[in-house]
């Protein structure tokens, strides 16, 4: 025991002996530190004054080399003070480490040497918990208080000054997320067509940036945007930002509202809607379209060239609304829950029912021209959006047909613009009256009308282009037909125009520029493809698709200028759409996204 | 040992108090909310894919999450097993220079890095002379970096080779400022992830006055691409 | 024609696009090959998923060292590897008391990805809490553990300054969370104390703090865990449910009062059985006194929580500035040049800018209203806490503030027989 004792003695002043020197020494290297910290913080190469001064000095005297000498060495000894003091400052941190764990192993040890037995004898009597208790609850109490006190106090303080930091005048406090216009491309404001007014709804500006039918905002396959990629290498994958496969193929056009793509695409008994991301072509979702209630899963009689999904759906930023070739058609929300679907019976249409749909004030326009057979007559439907319910209707005199309604702002107010067989006729979207008609020839009728520079464009296939001014009554086609021409007729693909003048992309392959005012002929190209997609314009640039897939950009000027010749590597007759530096194009298998990364 | 014994038994035979039972469905609560989460957490990763597998069911991936009204919206709320590193965009840097000063780093972890492929090979290169420096030599007075951080050296007539020493750069951004606004733009700022610890919240990030810090995956963790390429 | 019409243009295009350097990129007449700019990556991509292995594991561990095995030694020596694992090599973060901010992050804001480390990080700790006590604070916190190795000669606080200081943590956690939720800072992050220990830098007043709380340490055992962790308001919580808690003595506690010194954190209840009790009526009228002083407690808190919104919001970047560019416009002041340029740069209009700031602040204004009113509950419930008098017939760690470190285990007489029967048996 003495021995054990004596060792124990021993070893206890070892360890004292080492806990004071360590920390002395950590001391010490704590002082160093500080001492480095402060060189460091003096020293700093990023504030030097002086050698600012000397530099602006050596401006004036360039021929100074003292000065330049002076410079040089200040310039060295401040670094060298600043790294050094680093390196210092690093190795004291490590020392400093060391320092505290050897001081702290030996103070444990010391600790554990003069470890005694506990005794309770020495414990003071517990203390009175009431009495505790009660100190408890005040002192509790008292620092609620205080601290409610506080932040009332300084709460009001600071407040006072509030008002004056927000205004509250003329700032829309209700619009949480403020409405920035796309930064990376120039918006260029309405005036591409001068004639065609923004519309009134409160979100145009919305609806502009986005593609949300189909040939666009407008239906006129006109963008708001000028920021389009003019080159890109399907192959190489250059300007291409993806491309993903489509699952079911389809006539129908993409529209994009936001970051989402909307596609249809359909088989003789498989109807679907796909959502993409745009930034990345992820498949966010796919709706399966099954028979709505009342359909009798007849599968309609459509040609190659139509499929079973031509029309293009449209969209209202709320939900996407779709209509397939047997009659169905759906709304779908922006994370595909079908909202409602309704069957409007199967079309007697020759080569399959195409005309897409339209948007207008919360109602769906659906063009519903059939051959007069089985007790069906053409019509013109509304439906409401939100619940899928007949708005209006109205009969048309007219056989079946393929062009799709567009609704134009024009100077009497918004109409409804359709186009078939044997008649052009506008309608008042809202109460569905008929306004005007304009009597045609022509007995295929597929491109759509446009409206454009005050007039409506339609061109009747085999016939004539009849530019209509759209304020008359009852049929005007004696009263109200600006011009006609017979040169530059489309037949498939529809009319573009910039307001000033509008262009006709012929199956043949002849693109035709002609004057919107005065119907002149400006001039004619023939390009070496065939056109079914109906072209875009973005800017100054002209968008045109072959049905080989080869993509032309043509500027729409007043003399022919091909800006660019490129290709999607794969056949395409559907119309591009553009948003924001980005084109998104279907193919007849895959779905481009072409622009800069 | 009759002691151990009887104390075992009573630990036993004892009836649940009734604030044990209170603390068992308490517990039990607890267990199920933390399971929940837990389960929420590994269920989006595990089953529910962006590739669109989930075909229509579920948000996954929803780029307009945030404004969806649905109440089942926090089922799809994000969850990552890709780790992510902290990184400054070149595109939105203003070279302010706060870089060096606020990383929790004694020397900062953001350095110059220079893209040589854009690099023009200026002999008077407006990232590493002073403005108006008069003589082209990498003396004290004539040189941008404040550390001396960039290497001067001659490849042929009229062309030379920058580099940064990055053990002496401490990311101030002077020569990527004037980089940018007189030459090719070729040297940009960028977080060197050998260096950088991190952090939950980075302290430079929450000082950048562009915000031009993000979180980039760590499999991509630098954004040298020039803002844009072509147009 | 057209073919070379193409060809030009695509010539053009080629050009244009190398145009874009003011200066192209030289022919050099000599070899020279272009250096690679290079790229160091992160430091261990694999390291995120192997830390929440080693977390899951050094729980474990913990849990059978303290629960099973009872052994101090053991605990102590887990404590070393913590620190030196989760403290010096991982360099801090994340870590569980951070992780709140990225849970709370990702319940408020929808766009917010929470990494799977960080949910790791926030549920294991507190599982296992809810089971088996406080292991967590034991043995694998770093920021613990380096206190804990720093307990040299542990003072007893005194009670009515524990009183107040343990709420600490509850406000601190309030704070965190509206900061997190609101998507202004991670402040807990930001104010972590020993991280720049472990790291060996960091800015100054916040190495400084730490070198203090360690300092203190010394005498006042593990301070930040007990009066500031805010992590440690939801262990305490959860540990008073704990299913498997440790317990002193490993059989029936003989009142011996050996134990009743060998906390250094004060979390040995003694046992209350021959105090004087109150009369019964007085602790009842009292009692109801509270409850109906809660609610009230609860509103106040919210009140006086919502008036500080404006002060709050002034932490978020977005209303800082928008308050700077009104100024500016208002007087001559130059306030916050650099995040002005960035903001001129950007094109948004100011009115967008002041229109997010004001909505900052009514978000703050809200969350206000939530954290005061916690904090009304907190403040009520302790008072009815130190109100109620339970009867304690024995020596019980205080389940919720005992961080089951296994110091008090050797001072039971009980345990010292269990020990010598273990070794007869072995023997």
């Amino acid at each position: 025991m003495i021995v054990d004792e004596k060792s124990v003695k021993l070893s206890y002043r070892i360890t004292y002996a080492m806990a004071v020197v360590s920390c002395v020494f950590s001391l010490l290297v704590g002082m160093l530190m500080v001492s480095s910290l402060m060189a460091v913080r003096t020293s700093s190469p990023l504030d030097m004054p002086e050698i600012d001064q000397l530099r602006a000095v050596l401006k004036e005297n360039p021929t100074d080399e003292i000065l330049r000498n002076k410079i040089r060495d200040l310039d060295l000894v401040s670094r060298r003070f600043y790294f050094t003091g680093l390196t210092s400052l690093r190795t004291g941190s490590f020392l400093l480490l060391g320092g505290v764990i050897i001081m702290l192993v030996s103070l444990k040890t010391m600790a554990s040497l003069r470890r005694r037995l506990p005794n309770p004898r020495e414990y003071p009597a517990s203390p009175d918990m009431l009495q505790s208790a009660a100190t408890a609850r005040w002192v509790i109490a008292g620092m609620w208080v205080a601290l409610i006190t506080g932040a009332v106090v300084i709460g009001i303080m600071e407040r006072s000054g509030l008002e004056a930091v927000v205004p509250s005048n003329g700032v829309p406090i209700k619009t949480a997320q403020p409405v920035t216009m796309p930064v990376s491309g120039q918006m260029v404001s309405t005036t591409v067509s001068p004639a065609q007014p923004v519309t009134a709804s409160p979100d145009a500006a919305e609806v502009l940036k986005n593609w949300p039918g189909f040939r666009g905002p407008l239906g006129n396959g006109v963008s708001a945007f000028t920021n389009m990629p003019v080159s890109w290498d399907v192959k190489s994958g250059r300007g291409i930002i993806w491309k993903v496969k489509v699952p079911l193929s389809g006539m129908s056009s993409p529209v994009v509202w936001g970051n989402r793509v909307f596609l249809t695409g359909a088989s003789e008994t498989k109807r679907e809607v796909y959502c993409y991301d745009i930034a990345n072509g992820t498949l966010l979702w796919t709706a399966r379209v099954d028979a709505a209630p009342g359909n009798t899963n007849k599968v309609p009689q459509v040609s190659k060239d139509a499929g079973y999904a031509a029309p293009t759906p449209v969209t209202d930023g709320v939900n996407v609304y779709a209509i397939f070739a047997n009659g169905d058609i759906t709304a779908i929300d922006f994370c595909s829950k079908k909202i409602w679907d309704v069957d409007m019976g199967l079309c007697n249409n020759t080569y399959g029912y195409s005309a897409s749909l339209a948007i207008h004030k919360g109602k769906i326009i659906v063009q519903y021209d059939s051959v007069d057979a089985d007790g069906k007559v053409s019509e013109m439907i509304a439906l409401d959006a939100a619940t899928g319910k007949k708005a209006w209707s109205i009969t048309r005199p007219v056989a079946d047909s393929w062009p799709s309604p567009i609704v134009a702002q024009t100077g009497k107010g918004a109409q409804l613009i359709s186009m078939a067989n044997e008649w052009i006729i506008a309608y008042d979207p809202v109460a569905g009256k008929e306004l005007w008609k304009v009597k045609c020839a022509g007995s295929e009728v597929t491109p759509s009308p446009i409206y454009a520079g005050g007039l409506v464009i339609a061109s009747i296939a085999a016939e004539q282009v009849y530019a209509i001014r759209p304020d008359g009554q009852g049929d005007v086609t004696k009263s109200h037909v600006v011009w006609r021409s017979e040169d530059g007729v489309a037949d498939v693909s529809s009319p573009v125009s910039n307001g000033e003048l509008v262009f006709f992309a012929h199956s043949g392959g002849t693109l035709t520029c002609i004057e919107v005012a005065s119907g002149k002929i400006i001039w004619d190209k023939s390009l070496d493809g065939e056109f079914y997609a109906s072209p875009g314009l973005a800017g100054d640039r002209l968008y045109l698709v072959t049905r080989n897939g080869e993509v032309f950009i043509v500027r729409a000027g007043r003399k022919y200028e091909e800006i660019g010749k490129t290709s999607l590597g794969e056949p395409s007759d559907c119309s591009p759409a553009f948003v924001d530096g980005r084109i998104i194009m279907r193919g007849a298998t895959n779905l481009f996204c072409i622009g800069n990364k | 040992m009759p002691g151990t014994c009887k104390g075992m038994q009573t630990e036993l035979t004892k009836p649940q108090s009734r604030r044990d039972f209170i603390r068992g469905i308490l517990r039990n609560v607890f267990l199920a909310v933390l399971a929940c989460f837990g389960g929420t957490v590994i269920l989006r990763k595990v089953c529910l894919k962006a590739d669109g597998a989930d075909h229509g069911k579920a948000c996954s991936g929803c780029p307009d999450l945030v404004r969806c009204k649905s109440p089942y919206s926090w089922l799809a709320r994000p969850v990552s097993t890709r780790r992510t590193v902290w990184q400054l965009d070149p595109a939105k840097c203003i070279q302010c220079g706060r870089c060096a000063t606020n990383c929790v780093l004694r020397i900062s972890a953001v350095k110059c890095v220079h893209r040589f492929e854009m690099c023009g090979y200026c002999k008077l290169c407006f990232g590493f002379f002073q403005p108006g420096a008069d003589t082209l030599t990498s003396a004290a007075e004539n040189q941008m970096c404040p550390t001396g951080a960039i290497r001067r050296k001659f490849i042929e007539e009229p062309y030379y080779e920058y580099t940064i020493d990055e053990s002496l750069c401490i990311g101030c951004g002077r020569c990527v400022k004037t980089c940018g606004a007189f030459g090719n733009g070729s040297l940009i700022l960028q977080v060197r992830h050998d260096l950088c610890v991190n952090c939950n919240e980075c302290s430079i990030a929450r000082n950048c006055p562009a915000g031009a810090y993000r979180r980039v995956p760590a499999d991509e963790p630098y954004l040298f691409k020039p803002a844009s390429q072509n147009t | 024609m057209r073919k070379i019409l193409v060809m030009l243009f695509l010539l053009v295009s080629t050009l244009t696009c190398f145009a874009e350097n003011r200066f192209p990129k030289p022919q050099f007449e000599k070899g020279y090959t272009l250096p690679e700019t290079t790229a160091p990556g992160p430091r261990s991509i694999l390291l995120e998923s192997v830390d929440v292995v080693v977390l899951l594991a050094a729980l474990s561990l913990a849990t059978w060292l303290v629960l099973k095995k009872r052994s101090r030694r053991g605990v102590f020596l887990l404590t070393i590897f913590s620190v030196i694992y989760f403290g010096f090599w991982k360099k801090g973060c994340i870590c569980s008391i951070g992780a709140i901010q990225n849970v709370t992050l990702w319940l408020f804001d929808n766009q917010y990805v929470l990494p799977l480390s960080a949910a790791a990080y926030f549920i294991l700790p507190l599982v296992f809490a809810l089971l088996f006590g406080r292991v967590f604070c034991a043995a694998v916190c770093p920021l613990g553990t380096i206190q804990d190795l720093m307990i040299l000669f542990p003072v007893k606080v005194p009670s009515c300054l524990a009183q107040i200081l343990k709420l600490i943590p509850y406000v601190y956690l309030g704070l965190g969370a509206l900061f997190a939720a609101t998507g202004t800072a991670f402040v807990i992050c930001r104010l972590d104390p020993f991280v720049p220990i472990f790291r060996l830098s960091g800015k100054l007043p916040i190495l400084m703090t730490g070198i203090v709380l360690l300092l203190i340490g010394i005498f006042v055992a593990r301070p930040y865990c007990r009066f500031l962790c805010p992590f440690s308001v939801l262990l305490n919580w959860m540990s008073k449910l704990s299913k498997w808690h440790a317990t002193i003595t490993p059989d029936e506690c003989v009142k011996c009062r050996l134990c009743e010194k060998s906390c250094p954190f004060d979390a040995i209840q003694i046992p209350n059985i021959n105090q004087v009790a109150e009369p019964r009526i007085s602790g009842v009228h009292r009692l109801i006194m509270l409850l109906i002083l809660l609610p009230f407690l609860a509103i106040g808190g919210g009140w006086a929580g919502s008036r500080l919104d404006v002060v709050l919001a002034r932490e978020n970047p977005t209303v800082r500035l928008a308050e700077a560019i009104q100024q500016n416009d208002q007087s001559e002041l130059k306030l916050m040049v650099f995040e002005k340029e960035a903001f001129d740069g950007s094109g948004m209009k100011k009115e967008d800018l002041y229109v997010q700031a004001h909505t900052l602040r009514n978000k703050f204004r809200k969350g206000g209203w939530f954290m005061g009113g916690f904090l009304g509950v907190v403040f009520g419930c302790s008072l009815i806490g130190v109100s109620i008098k339970r009867t304690r017939d024995s020596y019980e760690p205080d389940r919720g503030a005992c961080l089951s470190c296994a110091r008090c285990f050797m001072s039971c007489p009980k345990e010292h027989q269990r020990i010598k029967k273990l070794n007869q048996v072995n023997c």
